[in-house]
């Protein structure tokens, strides 16, 4: 949109409209549609420039449509560097268009770069030889984010050139992103329990401390659930549900029983409990008809891996 | 592992005056017990959870039975819960001196800190630092 003051507010402007609408869009395409006739409207926003990623994680697709912006690049876990070029379309807001999207299936783990063209414009070089050479630097950049993003900054000279940049780098990784786990009540169900966990953690990218944290805190809610909730009743069941959204972890293990939270440091049943409230941010017992319900919850510290790749990314350029 | 039964740990020789050389395996964890003097060390490796806690504390008790002083080596025991926590205290209030290895660092410091059990027994970094000789 340009720089300033006026751009800066405009930008406030685009961004809360894109979340919006969001809510409410089901394909990249369809949002940059509103997004023109909301641009069209509004003098500010007119020609901005966004590229917009959908990122399907259960399938395996990202979803991406550009209007007047670089295209993103990928690189797959072989390391093959693709440029999502094929959705290239006009800025927000102007002439008439229709807009279009291109999908990509992954399998694994990739890398998506996205990257205003302060970052490859060059006056003495051809953009498709910047973009070249920003393939090439991605193609054998380091892989955890963070490192990336200052590797590709510091290949492309960035800032030399005195326009500003933009650059976000994502790890984008495809798998169930609902961990769920149904058991009978014995406890001998608790150590596959902790080992299917601990794979889950792993694969969704928690750091080793909090994947300890979190283990030991179900650790805790199931044998409750076995032992007080369920009676240690074989036919009786218990049900351990993890869901993961943005950086906010949450788990529910609902038994079949009724029992009732001892207060905290009463005697040894106690402790359970108490080990659950330090190591979690949030415990929440509730008795229902069906069953008792215990909710956890966690806020996630470690935002370098998967923390934005749960929900719908817009990145909007200044 | 998860389908070994408990069994208790062989007897050493006869030499052992103050306590017993033991080899037991419970479901998920395995018990060491060398005696040094009078005092018994325990090594417990593997996890420790609210299935096999009981039948750990037996193990514990057994290698330990004549010791003056029990050592409890926990560095590497990968997961350990409440029910961990109430079996060595347990054993701990038995009357024998007891104290823990657990490094900075490791699971069994971190749920020993939260739970503050370091306030209530001697904890250590490593063997040496808990200077088992008779």
């Amino acid at each position: 949109v340009g720089h300033g003051i006026q751009s800066a507010a405009a930008m406030g402007k685009l961004a809360s409209a894109t979340r919006a609408l969001a809510l409410v869009s089901t394909e990249p395409a369809q949002l940059l549609a509103k997004l023109d006739v909301i641009a069209t409207a509004d003098e500010a926003m007119r020609f901005a420039s966004m590229a917009l990623v959908l990122a399907d994680l259960q399938a395996g697709v990202l979803t991406i449509s550009l209007a007047g912006h670089p295209a993103p690049l990928v690189r797959s876990s072989s390391s093959e560097v693709l440029e999502l070029n094929r959705a290239r379309s006009t800025s927000l807001g102007g002439l008439p268009v229709q807009r279009t999207q291109e999908s990509l299936n992954f399998e694994g783990t990739i890398d998506l770069v996205l990257y205003t063209d302060g970052l490859t414009e060059r006056r003495d070089q051809h953009p498709s030889e910047t973009i070249d050479n920003m393939r090439e630097a991605l193609r054998i950049g380091p892989s955890p984010a963070n490192s990336l993003s200052d590797f590709l900054l510091s290949r492309m000279k960035a800032g030399e050139q005195g326009d500003d940049v933009a650059l976000l780098c994502a790890k984008i990784i495809k798998g169930p992103k609902d961990f769920e786990q149904v058991f009978a009540s014995t406890l001998r169900c608790l150590a596959p329990l902790r080992k299917k966990l601990r794979e889950w953690t792993e694969i969704v990218g928690m750091s080793e401390l909090e994947r300890e944290d979190v283990i030991l805190a179900v650790g805790e809610a199931a044998t409750n659930a076995i032992e007080h909730g369920n009676r240690s009743d074989p036919s009786r069941h218990v049900t351990v549900a993890v869901t993961l959204q943005n950086d906010q972890l949450k788990v529910v293990v609902a038994d079949e029983g009724q029992w009732t939270p001892p207060e905290i440091g009463n005697g040894l049943r106690g402790r359970g409990l108490g080990l659950m409230k330090a190591s979690m941010d949030a415990v929440l017992v509730e008795p229902t008809p069906a069953g008792t319900v215990l909710t956890l919850l966690k806020r996630l510290q470690d935002p370098g891996t998967i923390a934005d790749l749960g929900r719908t990314n817009t990145k909007v350029p200044v | 592992m998860t389908n070994e039964h408990f069994h208790e740990g062989t007897k050493s020789g006869s030499s052992q005056a103050h306590c017993k050389v033991t080899n037991g395996a419970v479901p998920l964890a395995s018990t060491k017990t060398t005696c040094i003097g009078t005092t018994a060390l325990v090594e417990i490796v593997g996890e420790i959870d609210r299935s096999n806690a009981d039948f750990l504390g037996i193990a514990v008790a057994d290698g330990a039975t004549n010791a003056q002083r029990v050592v409890i080596d926990l560095s590497r025991v990968g997961y350990l819960d409440s029910a961990a926590l109430s079996m060595l205290q347990t054993f701990a209030m038995r009357g024998t001196p007891t104290d823990l290895i657990a490094p900075v660092g490791g699971r069994a410091r971190r749920l020993l800190d939260i739970a503050g059990i370091d306030l209530a027994l001697r904890v250590f970094e490593t063997v040496a630092e808990a200077n088992v000789e008779g």
